[in-house]
């Protein structure tokens, strides 16, 4: 298993993060300097709440490791609220001066992140190798 | 007397359904009634499918609908033969039986002659049709009453039907449906608006998805929507025809055939941009107060930075003045001294080879070999402890720039580090191994003294820090230089200990040190600091290394800014 496809049905369940009826799988790894988290399915009005509750604790995990890579190569759906979780984020993380990334953002997400106007606020990495 | 209707109430048809030929079955039954009682007419009275009170009377064209008061007076025969006059139903005897054992109230028949009058006979022989006629109005009631809710079924119906049209059509949110294959079979006016189409033809018969930004989250909708029968609140980005994207929520739902296959989806559309808008205003406010909350602590902490190394350095400068005077004559005395220590051992040493019997008691007595040899230990120690003490006066007048003199000229960083290196090649060699990435940077405008000076401390402290770690293999320094915009780059990473986060916002702080006693005088980085973030314009930050360590990171802008360094240098004086 790369480190950039780690297998996030095995860590959601672990974490005991899965949520079938938000379609929202959320799994947590490590790569150098930075937490990961990845999460897969849709990110809409229902599932983007936990989603945002569930960051805001690996945001404390984050500052130990020294940032935090956000995967979403796996979401499916975003929806503008989606997005907004993501500057929510973004806004905790500055908080605590902790490096956040976005890694692996598919088309789906882009367009609407550029829809919204929000792609210059947010730091991009194609893989979590980048940051070494 | 009609003759058509003289015949018996078997041949009246009772197999009538509607209320057309209901009235005709009352007529027929009333005509023939009235012709075996030899009477001039005859009426029907009786609640029809519309349940209004109908008063029948053959001989006259137009029939007479009561209203309820009026079907009240009726409750009594007097009364009725009174009301029925009023009717032109006026004759000079009037027969009426009410009708009993029907489903319904309000149910008379009367006949009226002039020539005789009614007998009970007469009554009599009515009342033998009734038992039949009864059973007939009451199955032609309940015929009826069935034909009246399919009426009223039908026309709710298409009340309904009105009232969904009107709601298709008037919506201010687009409604639409489409079939198996997602072609739009209907859209109304507010979603041709949406679109920016003009014509239901420009849209009927078109793949959904040509009106959708993302084509992937029309094929989750409809995903969706075929595994659980409806879809609630889905946000989708709809195009316009012009290309202009519009931010919409969609509720829908799937209707299935008989054969449980989904044959239409019907969608409900409304335009959420400005909501959107709105959010997205909020959002954007939101991070950016964040970013200048973030920046507002960073400018503080330099203040504090900046006020801390302000008052230290007026500190610094009159303690460094108050030691500096008794430092320098137990200097003067401590060297004068060592040369009188050397002028007695020599003095001493061509007595005893003169004569060493004359003085080997006073020798042995005063044990001067062993006052010799610890002379000279004591007076190195007190010579590396005065030593020690000028060092730390001297960081002190250093810090509070009394004695550098600035020289800002062309700096080349790269050659910097490499003459650095040479400098601190003895703290380094045993413990560590130094990569150097060095990048092609034009020469910077800068005190090339100063610079120097950071970058040997910067260097010397990962030493000790590796050092520090009491490791078996030997450490890793690597030294990187860039240029990023308008700055030259320089950081300086290790693989060492790193620095704690907890203590990472006093590293710069004067006097704060982690080294064991008489090995730092913790004025090394704030005196780096103040000299690249005050003299400089550049910053000093410390974060954690790639390689596990600590990475000090040191920006200089290329061309310096003389009139800034000027006010730092009065400030400087001030102290």
């Amino acid at each position: 298993m790369s480190t950039n496809q780690f297998d996030i049905e095995a860590s959601s369940a672990a974490l005991n993060i899965k949520v079938p009826s938000i379609h929202l799988n959320i799994g947590k790894s490590s790569a150098p300097r930075a937490l990961v988290i990845a999460v897969a399915g849709s990110l809409d009005t229902s599932s983007s709440p936990p989603f945002f509750e569930f960051m805001k604790s690996a945001l404390i995990d984050a500052e130990d490791a020294g940032g935090l890579i956000l995967d979403i190569g796996a979401i499916q759906y975003i929806s503008s609220t989606g997005v907004g979780s993501f500057t929510a984020i973004l806004v905790e993380s500055q908080k605590r001066k902790l490096p956040f990334y976005l890694c692996r953002v598919p088309n789906c997400v882009s367009s609407v992140m550029q829809l919204l106007g929000f792609q210059a606020f947010f730091s991009y990495l194609e893989s979590y190798e980048e940051l070494v | 007397m009609n003759p058509k209707v003289a015949a018996t109430a078997d041949e009246a048809s009772f197999a009538l359904a509607n209320e057309e030929e209901d009235e005709k079955a009352y007529t027929a039954a009333i005509l023939m009634i009235a012709a075996m009682l030899g009477a001039q007419d005859g009426a029907f009275i009786y609640r029809d499918a519309q349940e209004g009170i109908r008063v029948l009377t053959p001989g006259r064209p137009n029939d007479i609908l009561l209203t309820d008061d009026q079907a009240s007076q009726l409750a009594h025969s007097d009364e009725a033969s009174a009301f029925l006059e009023t009717l032109g139903f006026s004759f000079a005897y009037t027969l009426i039986i009410p009708i009993t054992g029907t489903a319904m109230d309000a149910c008379f028949m009367a006949f009226g002659r002039d020539d005789r009058l009614f007998n009970k006979d007469d009554s009599d022989a009515v009342m033998g049709f009734l038992p039949r006629l009864s059973s007939l109005i009451s199955a032609r009631y309940r015929l009826a009453r069935s034909e009246r809710a399919r009426r009223e079924a039908e026309r709710a119906y298409k009340k309904n039907e009105e009232r969904l049209e009107r709601l298709f059509e008037e919506s201010h949110d687009m409604i639409y449906s489409v079939d198996n294959d997602d072609a739009i079979v209907s859209i109304n006016s507010a979603g041709l608006a949406l679109l920016g189409l003009r014509e239901n033809s420009e849209a009927i018969g078109k793949g959904f998805s040509s009106f959708v930004f993302t084509g992937t989250d029309r094929a989750g909708l409809l995903k969706k929507a075929a595994s659980q029968g409806y879809v609630d609140d889905y946000e989708i980005i709809l195009k316009k025809a012009s290309g202009e994207p519009i931010f919409c929520i969609e509720s829908a739902y799937c209707f299935r055939d008989e054969s449980g296959k989904n044959s239409e989806i019907l969608g409900f559309i409304k335009d959420i941009s400005e909501r959107i808008a709105q959010e997205r205003e909020l959002w954007k406010a939101n991070m950016e107060l964040t970013a200048t909350n973030c920046k507002l602590k960073e400018a503080e902490v330099l203040m504090v930075q900046h006020e801390k190394l302000a008052s230290i350095g007026q500190l610094a400068a009159g303690v460094a003045h108050e030691i500096n005077n008794p430092l320098s004559f137990l200097m003067s005395n401590h060297s004068v001294f060592t040369q009188f220590a050397q002028t007695i051992r020599s003095a001493w040493e061509a007595i005893l080879a003169s004569s060493p019997s004359a003085v080997e008691g006073i020798k042995d007595r005063f044990d001067i070999a062993y006052v010799l040899s610890e002379m000279d230990t004591m007076l190195a120690e007190t010579n590396d402890g005065l030593t020690r003490i000028m060092a730390i006066v001297r960081n002190l007048k250093s810090f509070a720039r009394e004695e550098m003199e600035t020289v800002i000229a062309p700096y080349d960083i790269n050659k910097g580090i490499e003459n650095t290196l040479i400098v601190a090649r003895n703290e380094i060699k045993y413990v560590a191994d130094v990569e150097l990435r060095l990048g092609a940077l034009p020469e910077i405008e800068a005190s090339a003294g100063e610079i120097n000076q950071v970058l040997l401390n910067l260097l010397v402290n990962s030493a000790q820090a590796i050092e520090g770690q009491k490791r078996k293999d030997r450490g890793h320094i690597l030294i990187v230089t860039k240029g990023v915009g308008d700055r030259a780059v320089c950081e300086i990473s290790d693989d060492g200990p790193g620095v704690p986060d907890e203590l990472r916002h006093r590293i710069f702080d004067p006097f704060f040190t982690t080294k064991g006693p008489g090995k730092g005088t913790g004025l090394g980085l704030s005196i780096s600091y103040d000299l690249i973030v005050k003299k400089h314009k550049g910053s000093l930050s410390v974060e954690r290394s790639p390689l596990g360590g600590a990475l000090f990171r040191i920006e200089l802008p290329f061309l310096h800014p003389a009139t800034d360094v000027a006010g730092g240098q009065d400030c400087a004086k001030d102290a």
